[in-house]
């Protein structure tokens, strides 16, 4: 490692420490209500509480696999819906303001629509979710395609190329960091999505669990749910990078 | 001599928002088998258009090609190569395409590769090349599905003056070795005429013949020995006279 990026890591460390350390000790001497900010050890031991009464995993298991599927679905419709209007710009021309209002609402508020049509399932958590992530995903990876070197098509046009070997062959191949990146954007954005859903209707996942604190005024257990959050997008982040470097080398 | 390809009144408009674009208008030319024919004319004048309807990429607005069954390859006015393919695969991009890629056709294209000095690079990308590397690669690509006839685009535009000397004589005894048909772009006087048995001089947008010269000089070598020939002068004083000079 460079001794920089040494220095960045240990700083941040240190930034995180402090935080719980000092987080800990103000709530410990009364300085800040720790019924209202509740503490670094009020939070463990919720975990804890929860790990012991077997609900942690399924709490992060279910919140995971909403995450998941609609990642996935979104990732697959809104690169589908790219490929569409890529080969046929006149649907593009025609859906483009659809796209923009639709983006620009603000998908909460579809909400208690979604509940009554779809009932208070899972599918009204991963629509949900969809509405977030699947427009972002087809536009930008939309704008990548056409930028797609126009030479590079007319030479593959010039071998009598099909369409789907200009696809497979030129296009996903030429877009694939634009492809990538617009993955990494999907699943902030499911995530997002999901926590949302699982606000408006849910029986479990850790959008669940903030909710029902709230309700009940545990805020220590909304607190493990945002943490909870953290870790989850930190741990997915590392997971895409991961990826990301792999595929570079 | 035996013709291999016949244009016949060949127009081509382009509908833009900003109305239509003759960019080449009534064009006939008889193109013979074997002859490297050059196109000049300033630019904008309609050359690359002209390739592109041979090639079939463009369709034309009137007029026709007559040509048996000949197969056409097009070198673009750039490289065009994929970043993500290594050489071989680049060179092999047609085949691949065609559904061609057997092992002889392969061998082919490797042979071609080596002739260009090109054989220590076949599992390099193209990032690692030089400028003229890369262009002899889109020629062997170019040449590798063993075209009837190639259309080049300003094959050397991109190259600097030393390495356009030296590629285009390879370029001349790669296609003199394959018998093939080649219509040559190119807007540098000197190498068209070094490099061609006929010269086609277009006049400005939209592009019309506005003189066809045939090179004899006395005995063709390659290109950089034609240029020391007595008449090289005289074709180019006759060629430069009819370009279009004003800069739009
Ligand atoms: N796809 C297109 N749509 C609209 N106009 C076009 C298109 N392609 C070319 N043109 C126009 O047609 C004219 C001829 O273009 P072309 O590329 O054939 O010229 P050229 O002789 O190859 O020029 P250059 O020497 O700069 O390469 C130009 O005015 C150009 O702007
Ligand atoms: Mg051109």
């Amino acid at each position: 490692m460079k001794l920089e990026k040494k220095i960045i890591l240990i700083t941040q460390i240190f930034i995180t420490l402090s935080f719980i350390i000092i987080w800990e000790i103000l709530s410990k001497q009364g300085i800040i209500n720790s019924f209202i900010f509740s503490s670094p050890a009020k939070i463990i031991k919720c975990l804890y509480e929860l790990y012991i009464a077997n609900n942690l995993w399924i709490h992060i298991y279910v919140t995971l696999k909403e995450i998941f599927i609609s990642f996935a679905l979104g990732s697959i419709i809104g690169f589908s819906f790219a490929v569409i209007f890529y080969s046929i710009p006149i649907l593009k021309k025609i859906f483009d303001p659809f796209l923009t209002i639709l983006n620009s609402l603000p998908k909460v508020s579809l909400g208690p629509l979604l509940i009554i049509w779809l009932g208070a399932n899972i599918k009204s958590i991963i629509v949900m979710s969809l509405l977030i992530n699947t427009i972002v995903t087809l536009i930008s990876i939309y704008n990548g395609l056409i930028n797609t070197d126009s030479y590079k098509i007319k030479l593959f046009h010039s071998f009598n190329a099909t369409n789907y070997q200009i696809l497979t062959k030129l296009i996903i191949p030429h877009n694939i960091e634009v492809i990538i990146s617009s993955l990494k954007l999907n699943i902030s954005m499911s995530l997002i999505g999901v926590i949302m859903g699982e606000f408006l209707v849910s029986k479990a996942g850790i959008g669940y669990l903030i909710l029902y604190g709230t309700q009940v005024f545990n805020l220590t257990l909304v607190m493990t749910g945002i943490i909870l959050i953290l870790i989850i997008s930190f741990i997915i982040y590392q997971i895409i990078t991961f990826f990301e470097k792999n595929y570079n080398t | 001599m035996n013709k291999i390809l016949e244009i016949k009144n060949l127009s081509k408009d382009y509908h833009t928002i900003n109305g239509e674009i003759s960019a080449i208008e009534d064009i006939s030319l008889d193109i013979y088998k074997n002859e490297i024919i050059g196109i000049v004319g300033s630019s904008g004048c309609g050359k690359s258009t002209l390739l592109s309807i041979l090639s079939g990429i463009e369709k034309q607005s009137s007029g026709e090609i007559i040509s048996n069954n000949n197969n056409f390859s097009y070198m673009l006015q750039s490289d065009a190569l994929m970043p993500w393919l290594n050489i071989i695969d680049n060179a092999c991009l047609g085949l691949d395409i065609k559904h061609l890629k057997t092992p002889e056709n392969i061998a082919y294209v490797e042979k071609l590769l080596s002739n260009f000095g090109l054989s220590a690079f076949l599992k390099a990308y193209p990032n690692n090349l030089s400028g003229g590397m890369r262009q002899r690669v889109a020629l062997v690509r170019t040449l590798a599905t063993k075209p009837d006839i190639i259309l080049l685009d300003e094959p050397l535009s991109a190259l600097d003056y030393v390495t356009r000397l030296t590629i285009s004589d390879d370029i001349y005894k790669l296609i003199k070795k394959s018998n093939v048909t080649t219509i040559l772009i190119s807007h540098d006087i000197a190498e068209c005429i070094s490099m061609c048995d006929r010269i086609v001089v277009l006049t400005k947008r939209p592009g019309k013949i506005k003189n066809i010269y045939n090179i004899n000089l006395k005995n063709k070598k390659t290109p950089s020995e034609n240029r020391k020939d007595k008449l090289f002068v005289h074709y180019y004083d006759l060629v430069w006279g009819d370009l279009d000079k004003d800069i739009t």
